[in-house]
């Protein structure tokens, strides 16, 4: 391993361990929040189990920061792809409640194909509109309920 | 016998046959798209499944699972583009035998191979399966225990190279099916007092979540493979290509059905391994990686006997082996079947006819993969760009299907982004899900053993076997991971 992947691969294993031991630390607190503060006849199972998971994930963490370090993430141009699909999955997950099926898939599809896929901005949006209709057609036929948004009064289904 | 001739026959009504046939159809579609491998295809489709009948789903989803198999050796042999881990063994002697112009007799072999593995494995589920349930039929809590401690145990070990990175993705797995509002004490576990997280986290979301948003993110990482224009004009094989990939199909049978019945032994490791030992014992080891015929037979026959005796110990134990199996066991908990002995006794007429679709499911993608390959090849030159928000929508609006909730969609989301995290930095996710499958019963076997009395633990020479399976199950990981290497 070269010197900047040692340390890119450390920053990651620690934050590894950070992270599994924070929850190690917290299902551990909630199962001893269950036996010394709840008052119910199965506090003592329900909180018991909760003290070994949270427990056995702090021992094997621990085993696994004495563990050598090896090479377990690499940067590459994906990532920069990945962090916008991402980043476009969350807005439309964002956007459904609201604009409901229709309008947020149009959006979102036709965004991805213009930022990821290069094409120009009219195709992208006549192939989106295709897809979000001919999806929510199909997902009706199909009896799946879908979101309709604040806008469902005006759109014809 | 009379048993499974009359499930084959149920397996051939026209609705079961459609049903079946529609799963291998689009699981092949899925499966020949670049990156979808079968345990994502089974976790996007999942939700549409649910609308059909018990058989009609059950019998879906299995020739989903089978058609996205089938796909994936389909474009791992033209394009290297492996859909799946237990593919890429299939690429490594396909793709050389599409570059001398044997692309024909590659697709041939590779499918004829798992034909017969998958009927193979067919007939040997049909006749262990009521022997295996009827033995399960004595199991109490001790035992359940203790398989389901084997169970994670040997997931855990044989899943990935690192045992100790198993075992705590298999705790952080248990932790979070602990999530919620805990229905035997009715006290609400790590919900920090919301009412969203009192629900948990629904399996299908979760596996949404994971296998396919995971892989759809992955995509943009790799190279997906250009495909050059491929002619295919000779699809059967000669006589002795014929006969030596049939006689490495037999041997990888015989080797990954047995195995395929151990959690853990997932198609992807079983077709390394059946793949190095044809190897190891072959008179012409040079010729591997060289364009084998015996290479592409042993690694697609291993796939599917595995993907069978995977099936076996779902089927009669209700104990998933993989996540696909994982899968599948949810499936049937939608409809308050829960896979185990008693379904064998109680849905007898369920389980035969379902066991019968595996059968009709592998003649259908015999008879459907071959004269296609072309339409195959088309669909999996799809551009990633047009791809991925079209799959990504597609597990988002099946995350929301299944309880019509918002909350349902963020959890999906969530699992995508952890999935391709853990994936990306090396983490198995297998024993993530078995021991999210599992939880449940480990504590309520856990804690009905402490009812009783630890002692009773004794008395039960069986919970001993499956402690002694568990550290044999460590020992040879080891070893296997060696013999891969």
């Amino acid at each position: 391993m070269s010197d900047e992947q040692t340390v890119r691969s450390r920053l990651v294993k620690n934050a590894e361990i950070g992270i599994l031991l924070l929850l190690g630390a917290v299902v551990t607190g909630d199962g001893i929040r269950f036996v010394l503060v709840t008052r119910h006849l199965r506090a003592l199972e329900v909180g018991g189990y909760q003290i070994l998971l949270g427990l056995l994930l702090i021992i094997l963490t621990l085993f696994y920061a004495l563990k050598p370090l090896a090479e377990n993430w690499r940067i590459s141009e994906g990532n920069r792809n990945t962090a916008i699909g991402y980043g476009l999955l969350v807005a439309y997950a964002a956007s459904l409640h609201g604009l409901g099926y229709i309008i947020s898939t149009l959006i979102v599809v036709a965004a991805y194909m213009r930022l990821l896929g290069g094409y120009r901005m009219a195709s992208s949006l006549a192939v989106a509109a295709i897809f979000a209709t001919a999806s929510a057609w199909l997902w009706t036929t199909l009896m799946i309920s879908l979101p309709r948004g604040y806008f469902s009064t005006w759109i014809f289904w | 016998m009379d048993a499974f001739l009359a499930g084959i026959l149920a397996a051939c009504s026209p609705q079961n046959l459609a049903f079946a046939f529609m799963g291998c159809l689009i699981g092949t579609i899925v499966g020949v798209l670049p990156g979808i491998g079968a345990v994502s295809a089974v976790a996007i489709l999942f939700p549409f499944t649910v609308y059909l009948p018990p058989e009609g789903m059950i019998i879906a989803l299995i020739s989903i699972y089978y058609g996205s198999m089938y796909g994936g050796s389909t474009t791992a042999i033209l394009m290297k583009v492996p859909g799946e881990v237990s593919s890429i063994v299939t690429a490594i002697d396909g793709y050389e035998m599409t570059k001398q112009g044997r692309a024909g007799p590659a697709l041939a072999i590779a499918a004829i191979a798992s034909f017969l593995a998958g009927i193979i494995g067919t007939i040997l589920v049909a006749t262990l399966g009521p022997s295996t349930a009827r033995l399960a039929l004595g199991f109490g809590p001790a035992e359940y225990l203790g398989l389901s401690i084997f169970s994670l145990t040997a997931i855990a070990a044989l899943s990935g190279r690192s045992l100790l990175r198993g075992a705590i993705i298999a705790v952080v797995g248990l932790i979070l099916v602990s999530v919620g509002y805990d229905e035997a004490a009715g006290l609400a576990r790590l919900t920090f007092g919301t009412t969203a997280l009192q629900q948990g986290f629904n399996i299908v979301p979760v596996m949404i979540g994971l296998f396919g948003l995971g892989e759809m993110l992955r995509i943009y990482e790799e190279e997906t493979g250009h495909f050059s224009k491929v002619r295919i004009e000779k699809l059967m094989p000669s006589r002795e290509e014929c006969a030596l990939g049939l006689a490495a199909g037999a041997r990888a049978t015989a080797l990954s059905f047995p195995l395929g019945l151990l959690p853990g032994m997932l198609p992807s490791v079983l077709s390394f391994l059946a793949y190095t030992l044809e190897k190891h014992f072959s008179k012409t080891p040079e010729k591997f990686g060289k364009g084998a015929v015996a290479g592409v037979a042993a690694a697609e026959a291993s796939n599917n006997a595995a993907a069978m005796g995977n099936l076996l110990p779902l089927m009669a134990l209700g104990v998933p082996t993989g996540p696909t199996m994982a899968l599948i066991l949810g499936a049937l908990t939608v409809y308050g079947l829960a896979p185990g002995p008693m379904l064998f006794i109680a849905q007898a007429d369920f389980v035969w006819t379902v066991i019968g679709s595996f059968f009709v499911a592998n003649v259908i993608l015999l008879v459907l993969n071959l004269p296609l390959v072309g339409v195959w090849v088309r669909i999996a030159a799809i551009p990633k760009a047009i791809l991925t928000p079209a799959v990504m929508v597609l597990c988002l609006v099946g995350a929301f299907s299944v309880r019509n909730s918002m909350f349902d969609l963020w959890v999906c989301v969530v699992f995508g982004f952890l999935g391709w995290l853990l994936t990306r930095a090396k983490w198995p996710l297998a024993p993530l899900v078995l021991a999210y499958v599992l939880g449940p019963m480990l504590e309520s076997s856990a804690r009905q053993v402490i009812e009783l009395s630890p002692l009773v633990l004794l008395e039960r020479p069986l919970f001993w076997m499956f402690i002694v399976l568990a550290a044999l199950s460590l020992w040879f990981s080891r070893r296997l991971w060696r013999a891969i290497e």
